[in-house]
């Protein structure tokens, strides 16, 4: 019995006739890939990509453009319905009332300087005395002149506490430190402090 | 047949314009795909979120233009007044000093019976600046007060030639209150409208009955914590405090509401040893030019 497989034609091809015989297969195979890929990208996609708006087909395009137009729309509806909730349209007065909402109020800022001096020594109440403030509401900013007192050799310390606590108030926007020194007269140690700080705006969140 | 007649073509027979036309046609097929990915990946990120969201937006369309047209049939009946009192009272064509002094005095007065003010200088009324289609008057008196005194012509001067509830709130509290309307009760914007275009001294003396007025259109929770948190962190706090005691009654019966538009330039407050406070006030007051 003869166990070599049979004989079906030659030696083995070389590289080049294998490229030979493959050409016009793969060139047939990428020909209709290609082919079906543009039927799919001219035909099918746009079909397939259609979206059912309220019962309407719609491509992604035109949704787009469609979305653009209806939030357009709602921002000037919006505004008109806020131009008609308003009484007054005066453009003069309208302009005067954003720059004085703008602006902080003083009292607020003055009522929030006095609680914080009055609370920075529990025990002491008139520890921190705001002698003189100046509140230039336009520049928005102010210049609180006073004296720490009646706490001892601490009156740095507690003036040190004082500028903490304001810088920290959400009405204060920035703050000059002041210059801490210490002195004494026949009433005990004190601090006097000039103090420079921004006031921040309502309208800013 | 035609297949067979191409295939004999001389072009297929050459295996190096075949392997050259297999990649071009690669080439492409991997472009046409990579776009349909890109296309796909669009469609799922883009689409589908904008087709649950635009029939929403057109819903709330159809609410703000019903909201419009009811804005619109209320305002027709009733535009007009507050524009006329900006023209005559908060911004007048000239100084119109006499209703400035007059509101001067009337603070004096009902601050003197009071007893929180000690003492007032003269006041004094420089020249005037021009800023535009504005003209401003610098206005300085020197008062000494207890901090009560102080705390009332702060106030005074704080919502001087503000004239409607609308003014003193700020455009984020407007919108937030017509949001709120628009989901519960888009009808409501009639009784919203009314209380924003009242005038705080009417809001001040009939404040419960406009806040009824308003709780019957919205009843929801969200609404309340939103409407009564607004009377007392704005300006509204301000306005009931100064215009609910005496200085609102003076200013109903002098007719000197509304104020002139006035604003604070500086103040400068020294406190005395006695603890009052002298405060020294320079002010711009407005008119047109």
């Amino acid at each position: 019995m003869n166990n070599k497989p049979k004989d079906i034609g030659g030696p083995a091809p070389s590289l080049l006739e294998a490229g030979e015989r493959l050409a016009l297969p793969l060139f047939l195979f990428s020909f209709i890939l290609f082919f079906f890929l543009l039927l799919s990208w001219v035909f099918l996609l746009p079909y397939v990509s259609q979206i059912h708006v309220r019962g309407n087909r719609t491509d992604l395009r035109e949704l787009q453009s469609y979305h653009r137009e209806l939030t357009g729309r709602l921002r000037l509806t919006e505004e008109e319905r806020e131009d008609l909730v308003l009484p007054v349209h005066d453009s003069l007065y309208k302009e005067l009332r954003l720059q004085k909402l703008s602006r902080q109020s003083f009292l607020r800022f003055i009522e929030e300087i006095y609680g914080i001096a009055a609370h920075i020594v529990p025990t002491v109440k008139d520890a921190v005395r705001v002698e003189r403030l100046h509140v230039a509401a336009e520049q928005g900013t102010l210049d609180i002149r006073g004296r720490v007192r009646h706490v001892g050799p601490r009156s740095m310390t507690v003036l040190a506490q004082f500028a903490d606590a304001l810088a920290e108030s959400p009405l204060v926007a920035s703050l000059d430190h002041p210059t801490f020194t210490r002195e004494q007269n026949s009433e005990g140690f004190f601090s006097p402090f000039l103090i420079h700080a921004e006031m921040s705006s309502p309208l800013t969140p | 047949m035609l297949i067979g007649r191409i295939l004999q073509w001389p072009a297929f027979k050459d295996p190096r314009t075949l392997w050259r036309g297999s990649g071009v046609f690669l080439v492409l097929s991997l472009l046409l795909l990579s776009m349909h990915i890109v296309e796909v990946r669009r469609l799922r990120d883009v689409g589908l979120p904008l087709a649950t969201l635009v029939p929403d937006i057109e819903k709330r369309l159809r609410i703000l233009d019903d909201q419009v047209e009811l804005a619109r049939l209320h305002a027709a009946t009733n535009r007009g007044a507050p524009e006329e009192f900006v023209h005559v009272y908060i911004l007048p064509d000239d100084i119109a000093l006499d209703r400035l002094i007059a509101s001067f005095e009337m603070l004096h007065d009902v601050l003197k019976r009071e007893g929180s003010l000690l003492s007032m200088t003269p006041i004094n009324i420089g020249e005037k600046s021009t800023e535009g289609e504005l003209s401003r008057w610098p206005v300085s008196f020197t008062v000494r007060t207890t901090e009560e005194g102080l705390n009332t012509i702060s106030l005074f001067l704080s919502i001087a030639g503000f004239f409607t509830v609308a003014d003193v709130l700020t455009e984020r509290d407007i919108r937030q209150l017509l949001l709120y309307a628009e989901s519960e009760n888009p009808v409501g914007i009639v009784a919203l409208e009314q209380f924003l275009s009242a005038d705080l001294l009417s809001y001040a003396g009939e404040y419960q009955a406009l806040m009824d007025m308003v709780g019957k259109s919205f009843v929801s929770p969200a609404f309340d914590r939103l409407f009564t948190g607004l009377q007392e962190e704005s300006l509204l706090k301000d306005v009931r405090m100064l215009l609910q005691g005496p200085i609102g009654e003076r200013l109903r019966n002098d007719n000197l509401w509304p104020l002139r538009f006035m604003t604070v330039d500086t103040v400068t407050i020294n406190t005395r040893e006695d603890g009052t406070k002298e405060a020294a006030f320079q002010i711009s007051a407005y008119s047109r030019m």
